[in-house]
């Protein structure tokens, strides 16, 4: 295993000029971050705190061990949906440690519409269970939401992935054995009440804590019953008369303790003897990415020197260096880790599309997660590639990559198009995490080939309505395409819609990867079995 | 989890910020790596910024008592909630009957002082007798039953507030 | 210097076929060690309480005792009668506090034909009874403080009274080791002073008579040890006890710095001319208060093994204990004044479980782990042993520990040196205040009075310690905390070297 030979330079005008540009992406997704997390109106934090409610992230301070990490998912959730009414989609997701045992968490945010569940709320709290599921990891849920965002319901209660698919993620945790904690610091009511009902263990705080299938204005409604909350579904009924919850706490505080100390009661998991050296920091720095990625998503660069800034030591024992070259392929360790990477170099031709195909059996031979770093144009295209079979060794790859059975990991590290994000282990090829850069884009094909493909749909349209737009309409035409294009093609419109676990700074990749890399060893890794490869 | 220590009635933050062979300690605002090797059930090591001292340690419940710098401290962690979940009455200071039946004796009034433990009533259920013991030091704001008299399992026998 | 003090001749033939402890903790422990030095065979008796005591483990016969307090167990003259009786005791040693200085009990073995380690009943009564102590004293020619002699219903007591000068203290005449003592600082408190003390002598000493003295302040309190056999006396010269808190003696040492050789032999020789007098027979202790005029007045006699005997004992080389067990047994005094010459200077602090910072309340819990302190010139009397229950049933004395240098500078430093070395966990003691007192520079200059702890007590008290001791506990308490090792040792190392990261 060889140090890679970094061949930028600090001092160069590129380095300057993309430093300066990615800071300032970078620094504003920062902001955007920071604002979806703490920015709440003065209303909704004085009406917590007159229900001695603390904010989820103080709650979740409290629950996580002190000195450990948490890997947040998705905070940039549904930031352009609903025109920002609900920021991170209304909840927290990730993995921390409670006394030291890993566990995915699913937080309620009651600062935002009293909690309420908007469709992307629903989603990422079920990606967030999913994450639990292929990773055989606990959950602890930290309850608190008004239920159902009612004026979208159709848009999140029904079908097979919507909120039913939340309790049925519970049921099959619990069927594995994977171990759920409920915390009810507010209301669970209707479908909610089966959060803290579906899970192992629940504490219930007195007063604001309560559980039940319809609240007291149903209940009045439907069978003229007067009743309070706290005789209908609150703590001490539940810890002492119907036994649906199991630990009564008169306060926040004493729920999170005793959350604690039921945690601390699990077995600690077996975990799979993925091969682990000492850990050892990068030997270039990672903040040298600033200045590795161009400013402009067309431009090519090095994925080694990316690779450089991830892995331990700088090191990679690349495979086939000489063959496929716009595929790197390698073995490197990640913390410690051992791992295949898979980086791209340029376009996938049929070399490095079997190349490919070839290092992920390796992978899956030796038990190695794979860690995808996506910068793709696409397959090659062309009479003269299709004639090689093209579309074929593409099929090799993506089929060697979907029935692959070690832990996947994906980067969206710059342009993530066509047919390439299949291959590379886009969303829809469960990657155990797939975390995207601030800058990075996401398409069916590129902005300049779209748009240019747009405009001259729109203008035969025009054509047949008998308008021949004249060259500044057609600019403005052009603008418009391609600013609608550019929309829905960035990572926040991705990060929006669940199409991945979160926005990351470039410098946090590292840490993000490992986190998901030691999760995914609490399940075991499987005997990849490969379907039928077209060869 | 916000790790909050008490020395002689004074507050102290103790927040890891790392724990790996040594743990690296923010202390009131002080950073430092910090780690401890035992060396027999109540002797070890410290290594504070890599200087040794040598510590005896022992601990009853949330209470550390540590021998360090040639003197003994004795320092309450406040995270614990060590003995709470008894599962009966709680820090509410409700006294709550744990099954039901009949009051023998009563040995507390409205009013009265009451340290922890200290024997509140003795009831009698099944042919067995129990005694109902303060969960916590307090006064007695009222008493919610009668020798003799019977109660629920639940029923709220008396009331405690928690001493400021 | 000299070493333990142990006798360590062999003895052919036991001083006693058997003898029992009627005591626990520190000095029933240090009695039963003599015991098996001189190859005399021992049995204790104790409370429940002390059942996982050192004293009933390292005692050849243990018997339980029971009463309606722990202590009332041990004040049960009956029951250690009839344990006497059961076990074939020879001999009883009551070591202090308890039954040692009780006639009563004296008496009740000697009917039993038991002996009684110490001296008779009678001279215990004469002792006991501080009025006629005073007059058995003065009979001698030896000063007392000045005192009104007459019944405070006399018609002239007051006047009497007045004439001493205040301030003056009342004293129960069945007191002593400071308990049943008033101090009356004017004339119009005095019989307020004098009707209290007189209903608290009847309670607690069944006697309700009481006497008044005058009262000096800035006095040193300085006493000598005695041996006698009850024709000849020696004394082992004097200990210095002046450093009290309420009359209770915190630190004592041997030498006195006050005392030079000159003066020692003069209060040697009151001392023993007082032993003489009365025949005495065992081990005792004259006091003395001694004024910054340099006068002497006799303040009270102990017929006890004191609880600050070590430090003589380290300065002297002699076993107390053994002498007051062959002096029991008939064997006439071996010990020849002019042989009895001071060695360096030893002095002992007595540690409690009280918390100095909380106005001295005794402190109880249970002892989760103990390290004494060793090393030359050291030596721990304790009766601690780890799960103990230290409870409020008895005095919160849990050890002395006593140091001996060549000169005094040297066993203050040894002292300090061995107080931090003290580890008891579990339970709050005083130890960093003993600490603290030898540190101070009146200590060093040996400027001791009674008074030594009302003038800088509070001084010693606000001593925090430093800074970064705090952060060093505080790291240490959080390492050691079961709640972080039970964290740690589930967390994932990457976890753990991640650190408090947050993407």
């Amino acid at each position: 295993m060889r140090r890679i030979e970094t061949r930028i330079s600090p001092s160069s005008a590129s380095y300057r000029a993309y430093r300066a540009h990615n800071l300032k992406v970078v620094g504003d997704f920062q902001a955007h971050q920071r604002a979806a997390r703490l920015d709440r109106p003065d209303r909704d934090r004085e009406r917590l705190a007159r229900q001695d409610k603390q904010m989820p992230r103080e709650r979740l301070d409290q629950l996580l061990d002190p000195g450990t990490p948490f890997v947040e998912f998705s905070s940039l959730a549904a930031n352009m949906a609903y025109d920002g009414g609900s920021p991170s989609a209304s909840c927290i997701t990730g993995i921390g440690t409670v006394g030291g045992r890993e566990v995915v968490i699913n937080c309620s945010d009651p600062s935002v519409k009293g909690g309420a569940w908007y469709p992307l709320t629903v989603k990422k709290i079920i990606r967030a269970l999913d994450i639990a599921i292929e990773n055989r990891l606990p959950v602890v849920h930290l309850c608190d939401s008004a239920g159902a965002f009612l004026p979208l319901q159709s848009d999140l209660f029904a079908d097979q992935t919507m909120a039913g698919r939340i309790f049925r993620n519970q049921c099959q945790l619990s069927k594995l054995g994977c171990k759920q904690l409920a915390l009810v610091f507010g209301h669970c009511t209707a479908g909610g009440a089966y959060i803290p009902t579906l899970s192992d263990y629940s504490v219930i705080v007195e007063g604001t804590g309560a559980v039940f299938l319809g609240g007291p204005p149903l209940v009045k409604a439907a069978t003229g019953e007067e009743v309070t909350v706290d005789e209908l579904g609150g703590a001490r009924m539940h810890t002492s008369v119907s036994g649906t919850c199991d630990f009564y706490a008169a306060n926040e505080a004493e729920a999170i303790a005793i959350g604690r100390e039921t945690v601390m009661q699990w077995e600690r998991p077996e975990k799979f003897p993925l091969q682990r050296e000492a850990p050892e920091a990068p030997w270039y720095d990672p903040e040298d990415l600033y200045g590795i990625i161009p400013d402009d998503v067309r431009k090519q660069f090095d994925m080694r020197e990316v690779i450089a800034r991830i892995v331990d030591g700088s090191r990679l024992a690349e495979y086939q260096p000489d063959y496929g070259d716009t595929l790197v392929c390698g073995f490197a360790n990640l913390w410690g880790y051992k791992v295949g990477v898979l980086g791209n170099n340029g376009v996938l031709f049929n070399d490095s599309s079997l190349k490919a195909a070839h290092f992920m059996e390796l992978c899956n031979q030796n038990r190695v997660p794979m860690v995808f770093l996506q910068n793709i144009t696409g397959y090659m295209v062309g009479r003269e590639y299709e004639r090689r079979g093209i579309t074929k060794d593409g099929a090799k790859m993506i089929m060697v990559q979907a029935c692959s059975e070690v832990p996947k990991f994906t980067v969206m590290t710059n342009g993530s198009y066509g047919a390439g994000n299949y291959g590379m282990c886009g969303r829809a090829f469960d990657a155990r995490l797939l975390f995207s850069w601030p800058h990075s884009r996401i398409s069916v094909m590129g902005e300049e080939q779209a748009a240019n493909t747009l405009v001259t749909i729109k203008v035969a349209q025009l054509k047949r309505e008998g308008l021949t737009p004249n060259e500044g309409e057609l600019e403005q035409i052009r603008a418009d395409v391609l600013a609608n294009y550019e929309n829905t093609t960035s990572a926040y419109y991705a990060t929006s819609e669940l199409w991945d676990d979160g926005v990351l700074d470039p410098v946090d990749t590292r840490n993000a990867l490992a986190m998901g890399i030691e999760a995914s060893l609490n399940a075991p890794f499987g005997e990849a079995r490969y379907g039928v490869l077209r060869l | 989890m916000r790790p909050t220590h008490r020395i002689d009635g004074q507050e102290h933050r103790v927040t890891p910020l790392r724990r790996s062979a040594s743990q690296l300690l923010e202390v009131d605002g002080t950073q430092l790596e910090a780690s401890l090797r035992w060396t027999g059930d109540h002797e070890a090591v410290l290594t504070v910024n890599g200087s040794e001292h040598q510590v005896h340690a022992a601990q009853d419940g949330a209470t550390l008592f540590v021998h360090l710098d040639g003197r003994s401290w004795r320092i309450e962690s406040l995270n614990g909630f060590a003995g709470r979940m008894d599962g009966g009455s709680g820090a509410d200071g409700r006294i709550r009957a744990p099954m039901p039946g009949v009051v023998v004796e009563i040995d507390v009034r409205p009013g009265d002082a009451v340290a922890e433990n200290q024997r509140l009533a003795l009831i009698e259920s099944m042919k067995m007798q129990t005694e109902i013991t303060a969960p916590m030091a307090g006064t007695v704001t009222a008493v919610h039953v009668e020798r003799g008299g019977s109660f629920d399992r639940g029923a709220a026998l008396m009331e405690l507030e928690r001493n400021a | 210097m000299r070493h333990m003090t142990l006798d360590e001749t062999p003895v052919p033939q036991p001083l006693f076929s058997k003898v029992l402890v009627a005591n626990r903790g520190e000095i029933a422990r240090r009695i039963l060690r003599c015991l098996r030095t001189l190859n005399i065979p021992s049995a204790v008796v104790y409370h429940d309480s002390d059942r996982r005591s050192p004293a009933v483990a390292e005692a050849d016969q243990a018997v339980e005792i029971s009463g309606a307090s722990p202590a009332a167990a041990y004040l049960d003259i009956e029951q250690i009668l009839s344990v006497c009786d059961h076990l074939g005791v020879e001999a009883v040693h009551p070591g202090y506090g308890f039954l040692a200085e009780n006639p009563a009990f004296a008496r009740a073995l000697a009917e039993a034909g038991i002996t009684f380690i110490g001296p008779s009943a009678e001279i215990m009564e004469l002792m006991g009874d501080k009025i006629a102590a005073r007059q058995f004293v003065a009979a001698q020619g030896l000063p007392v403080p000045p005192s009104v002699d007459l019944d405070p219903a006399d018609p002239g007591f007051a006047e009497a009274a007045a004439s001493l000068g205040f301030p003056v203290v009342v004293k129960a005449s069945a007191g002593g080791g400071g308990k049943g003592m008033n101090i009356v600082r004017q004339a119009d408190e005095l019989e307020g002073a004098l009707r209290i003390a007189a209903s608290e002598a009847s309670r607690y000493f069944g006697d309700g008579r009481v006497y008044v003295e005058r009262y000096f302040t800035g006095i040193r309190h300085i006493e000598v040890q005695v041996l006698g056999d009850g024709e000849r006396a020696v004394h082992v010269g004097e200990r210095e006890c002046s450093v009290q808190r309420r009359f209770q003696k915190v630190i004592e040492e041997a030498p006195s710095p006050a005392v030079d050789d000159a003066m020692r032999t003069r209060l040697g020789a009151a001392a023993v001319g007082i032993a003489e007098a009365a025949a005495y027979q065992g081990a005792g202790t004259v006091e003395f208060l001694h004024t910054a005029k340099g006068e002497f007045f006799f303040l009270e006699m102990n017929t006890r093994i004191q609880v600050e005997h070590p430090v003589t004992e380290l300065v002297y080389g002699v076993d107390l204990v053994a002498e007051q067990l062959r002096i029991a047994a008939r064997e006439p005094l071996r010990l020849r004044q002019e042989n009895l010459q001071p060695d360096g200077h030893a002095i002992e602090c007595r540690l409690c479980a009280e918390d100095p910072a909380n106005g001295f309340l005794p402190e109880t819990g249970r002892v989760a782990h103990l390290k004494e302190p060793q090393g030359e010139g050291i030596r721990m009397d304790s009766g601690l042993h780890p799960g103990q229950d230290v409870t409020a049933a008895f005095d919160p004395l849990l050890g002395k520990l006593i140091a001996h240098g060549a000169t005094r500078p040297a066993a203050i430093a040894k002292a300090i040196a061995a107080l931090r070395e003290t580890v008891v966990l579990g339970v709050r003691t005083n130890a960093a205040y003993l600490g603290a007192i030898l540190a101070h520079p009146a200590f060093a200059e040996g400027a001791t009075d009674t008074e030594f702890l009302d003038r800088h007590g509070d001084a010693l008290l606000s001593q925090a310690p430093p800074a970064d001791a705090i952060v060093r506990a505080l790291a240490a308490a959080h390492l050691a905390d079961r709640q972080t090792r039970l964290i740690d040792n589930a967390m994932p190392a990457l976890h753990a070297a991640l650190g408090a990261w947050r993407n």
